[in-house]
């Protein structure tokens, strides 16, 4: 599990909006994960079901979060400078995160899983819990957002 | 005919069978918008693997790990109370089960790796074969013409963790020396070492040197540092 921490840490970061909020996540997820061990079965992989697990909460927290981001933003980010050690939270974002942070939720995780993560489709549908079909719709739809805001559209 | 955006996009995902991917790949050949569309979509990839990858870097807050770490000591001890009474139940149910998983894992993975280059361990990928022999003998300061592997440069991350860049003509990145061997942090297209297109080299290298620039905690090793470091089987500093 130890190996899986910084991969976890990078779904966090594309899920949520913020590194700080998407340590949270990773937090979260570890607890919730070592809680209920028990149930993941040995000969599955681990890093499907965590990811799942820190989707789910991802999903439950979301509405909560995203209240709060709205209001403590600027100072969220201001801590989460200081807590990076230097580096640059505005820059670090640059036009990828902010053209990701525009995607829906629920394209966004799709390009994360299939992207970034490097999930086969019918592998990140089983982790987000929908049809294949759905899953590489809201893929395309992601795609074809992020190709026209980062002005690759032709 | 292949121009509907689903099949492109299944096409760069890998998702497509033989037959049909090899189709598209012809049909790219003799059709300027497909392949432009193509590489549009691999472009995206590579943009977004470039800008999240930058988090596998990092080192881990301890506040994500301790609690691991935690727990792992408790799992040993439940370990070692069950070698010294035999298995339990619970094992002799999964252990079927596993080691099918692992054996199906262990035939279908260097399968879907790009030439044996590189191997799947705990979801990592690390590299095998003749890139990890590569990394581990070969010097930026002797490197010949037509050998398969170039390294580019190595150096240490913040943890002292030693990374080598390098190209071959099926993929280039950064791998670092780990418990488990060279686990590739970074990784990207190959490049043509034989042919001179010194432009497609020169992009895919100072890709990887600004990734390295990155994750570096220093300069990268001289020829007497990467020397000293091999001897030391690129153990961590």
């Amino acid at each position: 599990m130890v190996a899986l921490l910084p991969r976890l840490r990078r779904f966090a970061s594309g899920l949520a909006r913020d590194r700080a909020d998407g340590d949270d996540l990773v937090q979260l997820t570890v607890e919730r994960a070592l809680d209920s061990r028990a149930q993941w079965q040995p000969g599955t992989r681990l890093d499907s079901w965590m990811m799942r697990i820190m989707r789910n909460i991802w999903i439950d927290e979301g509405r909560k979060k995203t209240r709060r981001a709205q209001t403590f933003v600027a100072e969220e980010a201001g801590i989460a400078v200081g807590g990076d050690g230097g580096q640059e939270a505005a820059a670090e974002l640059g036009d990828v995160g902010r053209a990701m942070n525009r995607l829906p939720d629920d394209q966004r995780e799709a390009v994360m899983l299939v992207l970034v993560e490097g999930y086969k489709y019918a592998e990140a549908a089983e982790i987000v819990g929908c049809p294949v079909g759905t899953l590489t719709s809201r893929l395309g739809r992601g795609r074809e957002a992020l190709l026209h805001m980062l002005g690759e559209a032709a | 005919m292949t121009r509907d955006a689903d099949t492109v996009r299944a096409f760069v995902d890998g998702e497509l069978d033989d037959l049909t991917a090899a189709r598209i790949a012809r049909e790219a050949q003799g059709d300027p918008e497909l392949a432009s569309a193509i590489a549009a979509e691999r472009r995206l990839r590579d943009t977004l693997g470039t800008h999240f990858n930058r988090v596998l870097a990092e080192p881990v807050p301890e506040r994500l790990s301790a609690p691991v770490e935690a727990a792992r000591k408790v799992v040993s001890l439940d370990e070692a109370r069950q070698r010294r009474f035999g298995f339990n139940a619970r094992t002799l149910r999964w252990a079927g089960p596993a080691m099918a998983a692992a054996l199906v894992l262990a035939v279908a993975i260097p399968a879907l790796q790009r030439g044996g280059q590189t191997e799947s361990r705990d979801s990592l990928t690390f590299a095998a074969n003749d890139l990890a022999q590569a990394l581990d003998t070969q010097l930026v300061a002797d490197q010949r013409q037509g050998s398969e592997t170039r390294v580019l440069l190595s150096f240490a991350d913040q943890d002292g963790t030693l990374c080598r860049g390098f190209a071959r003509a099926d993929l280039s990145g950064i791998a670092c020396r780990e418990d488990g061997g060279w686990h590739l942090r970074v990784q990207r297209d190959g490049v043509d070492l034989s042919a001179n297109d010194y432009r497609q080299a020169g992009s895919v290298d100072s890709a990887i040197l600004a990734a390295a620039q990155d994750m570096a905690a220093g300069p990268a090793l001289d020829a007497a540092g990467e020397r000293a470091a091999r001897a030391s089987g690129w153990k961590r500093r």
